[in-house]
């Protein structure tokens, strides 16, 4: 088991910089989540730590090793692919022990392996059939145990359920959890799916255009994000971000008037200084805006989602900002039109400044 | 009501089963209708002429006198013609020289585009040969090989190597025809490869290469295997195309010297063009037809040539 080291990693692709002095460490069985939007560097920084791709400038280290120039199959990593990258011509069992034929392990210790792999993903009764005849959650399973009987230091997973319907997804979830409690593995992990983020990981980086935006535990991001792509990003449905401006700031206390002409100012209590005028931006998270509270907005309701357990109200203020409120119960709630009063706690709303850095 | 709404309402009323077959249907015959025009043509040019020169290859006909009917005569005379199967031989031996250097170097030529080259000119150059017909390509090489007055012997004195007959000799006719049409078919074979390396999926490659295989265990735990359709193709086509080798013969050796490239084509010709035996070289073709649909059930039986391991 080790652990990773990245320093001032950049990688560049002649002229376009896509990945931009990440440092970042992850330690000895660590399961560590990349997240971001589409395009941001998550699978590129995966496959520098993997050896697929050249890093163009800054160091890793893999167990205390620098590995810039080790060859991929050197490093003690193994990675699933977003594809699975099956063997379409190979049964399962050859798949399984496919990259045990290159460092000369002796026959029965692959055939050792294979079984303790295909007992602990439930393959066993598959082993002869060829990837095609699998379904997806099978492939799934297969691609991840060429992984595991390898033994590798870190395992390396590039968005491996996103291929799969939504029902397999929470089972694969909770089986790779699993698997990394027994295991004991690190893992790095990428996905743009923060459900599977916030449950998998004991650390979260979130990466916006090729740079870390904030490294933390799941519950520390969503309590307390760094800036608003991070308070935006983390957390579903997303935080209501609703326009304002610095109307009083005296010590520790700022008073904040929302454009919404219908919400009263609202007063928070920060150590960084404001000056009045300052234009600002106020977050809410969903499950935070109730039907009273101190602070209230008068809202228009526009459409209205039962789960059953719990609703998601999406309404719009006055001056057009479209909100979503969590209600335990909102089956009094009318969609289309009526008018709601959505009450929040001001301790608990988040401020960002101008340029989305938070204010704490 | 319209005829096409009688039809629409018709339709509606038939049980499931049936309003999908007549749909089946009417897909089989806009299907048919695709494919027509290149049946056409194959019917015209080559099912017809091939009936006819089985009625042909019955009868012993000399283009000036009407054909005479003479049953399996021709065939018979034909199986005790040590001249016709010295020409199969020549033949055979043809495309053993031809099939595996002009297989295995286009393979090589694609895999290297393929992982070091994609380069739309490196491809535009080895397909260029190609474009220059069979008659052209032989006349050109005619040239070149000349023993006297050829650049390739000149070429080979700058490295030290003395001249050499090539097509003039009877020992290097053969080989230096197969020569030629490697030379000209060789890019179209590579192109062909790496159209089907492109099928491959890149990740393939990449998983293998975390688990530290070299470049040739890709090449053939992975490359080969999943190529297999497409080198059966290539088999299939570049066999029975060099069975047929006729063109660059016939511009280059016409047969010579001392009827060291008289494969089955020319043969075949002599007979029908020069000595005005039809029915006998109808007889012939007839056989070497039946022998290529043999050979080529034998390939595609052998590699599995219709089951893809892709998608
Ligand atoms: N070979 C390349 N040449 C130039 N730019 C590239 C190359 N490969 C990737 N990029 C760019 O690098 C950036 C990051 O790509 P990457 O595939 O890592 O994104 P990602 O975060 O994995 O996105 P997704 O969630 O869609 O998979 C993108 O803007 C992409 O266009
Ligand atoms: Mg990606």
């Amino acid at each position: 088991m080790s652990g990773l080291e990245l320093t001032d990693v950049n990688k560049l692709y002649g002229d376009a910089h896509v990945i931009h002095d990440v440092n970042l460490s992850v330690e000895p069985g660590e399961f560590c989540v990349f997240v971001g939007p589409s395009g941001c560097g998550k699978s590129t920084l995966l496959r520098m730590i993997a050896g697929l791709e050249d890093i163009s400038q800054g160091t890793l280290e893999i167990g205390g090793r620098e590995v810039n120039d080790v060859d991929p199959s050197k490093r003690g990593v193994a990675m699933v692919f977003q594809s699975y990258a099956l063997y379409p011509h190979l049964s399962v069992r050859e798949n399984l022990g496919f990259g045990l034929r290159f460092d000369k392990t002796p026959k029965d210790e692959i055939d050792r392996r294979v079984g303790a792999a295909a007992k602990t993903l439930q393959l066993d009764h598959l082993l002869e059939r060829k990837p095609k005849a699998l379904s997806g959650g099978q492939r799934q399973r297969v691609a991840i145990g060429r992984a595991i009987v390898r033994k590798p230091e870190v395992f390396l997973f590039d968005e491996p359920l996103s291929n799969l319907d939504a029902e397999l997804r929470v089972n694969m979830r909770v089986e790779i959890a699993r698997l990394h409690k027994e295991l004991g593995a690190t893992i790095v992990y990428v996905t743009h799916d923060q459900v599977e983020a916030m449950t998998l990981a004991d650390k979260i980086v979130v990466l916006r255009a090729g740079r870390i935006e904030q490294v933390g535990r799941p519950l520390d991001l969503y309590d307390d994000p760094d800036n608003i792509f991070i308070a935006g990003f983390i957390g579903s449905p997303r935080m209501n971000f609703l326009p304002g401006t610095v109307s009083e700031a005296s010590g520790n206390a700022v008073q904040v008037r929302l454009d919404s002409l219908s919400a009263e100012p609202i007063t928070l209590h920060l150590k960084d200084a404001l000056s009045v005028g300052d234009t600002v931006t106020v977050g809410i998270r969903p499950e935070h805006l109730s039907q009273d509270g101190p602070a209230q907005i008068r809202l228009t309701t526009d459409i209205v989602e039962h789960l059953g357990g719990e609703s998601y109200v999406y309404a719009h203020d006055d001056g057009g900002t479209r909100l979503v409120m969590k209600l335990g119960d909102a089956r009094e709630v009318r969609p289309g039109g009526q008018q709601i009063t959505a009450g929040f706690d001001p301790a608990r709303a988040y401020l960002f400044d101008a340029d989305g850095n938070r204010c704490r | 009501m319209t005829a096409r709404a009688d039809l629409v309402s018709h339709r509606e009323s038939m049980p499931e089963s049936r309003r999908r077959s007549a749909l089946r249907r009417k897909e089989a015959i806009v299907g048919y209708l695709f494919i027509l025009p290149a049946l056409i043509g194959l019917i015209l040019f080559y099912v017809l002429p091939t009936l006819r020169a089985a009625q042909i290859s019955m009868t012993s006909w000399n283009l000036m006198r009407p054909a005479k009917w003479v049953g399996f005569e021709n065939y018979t005379k034909l199986w005790a013609d040590g001249q016709f199967w010295d020409s199969m031989w020549i033949t055979l031996l043809y495309v053993m020289y031809n099939i595996p250097v002009q297989t295995a170097l286009g393979l090589l030529i694609a895999v290297l585009a393929d992982r070091l080259a994609k380069s739309v000119t490196f491809r535009a150059v080895i397909i260029a040969p190609y474009l220059i017909s069979n008659v052209v390509a032989g006349l050109v090489w005619l040239l070149m090989l000349d023993p006297l007055i050829g650049v390739t012997n000149s070429f080979l004195g700058l490295i030290g190597i003395g001249p050499q007959a090539f097509l003039s000799s009877p020992d290097q006719s053969l080989v230096s025809v197969a020569a030629i049409s490697i030379w000209r078919h060789v890019g179209f074979t590579a192109l062909l490869f790496y159209a089907g390396l492109q099928s491959i999926p890149r990740d393939l490659y990449e998983a293998a290469r975390l688990d530290g295989a070299s470049e040739f265990a890709m090449f053939r735990l992975i490359t080969l295997p999943l190529l297999r359709p497409v080198l059966v193709f290539v088999l299939v086509t570049s066999v029975v195309g060099s069975f047929q080798i006729f063109d660059v013969i016939a511009v280059t050796t016409q047969g010579g010297p001392a009827d060291s490239t008289r494969a089955v084509l020319w043969y075949i010709y002599e007979n029908a063009f020069k000595f005005s035996r039809m029915g006998y070289a109808s007889a012939m073709s007839m056989v070497l037809f039946v022998i290529l649909i043999l050979v080529t059930l034998l390939q595609m039986r052998l590699l599995r040539g219709d089951q893809s391991d892709l998608g």
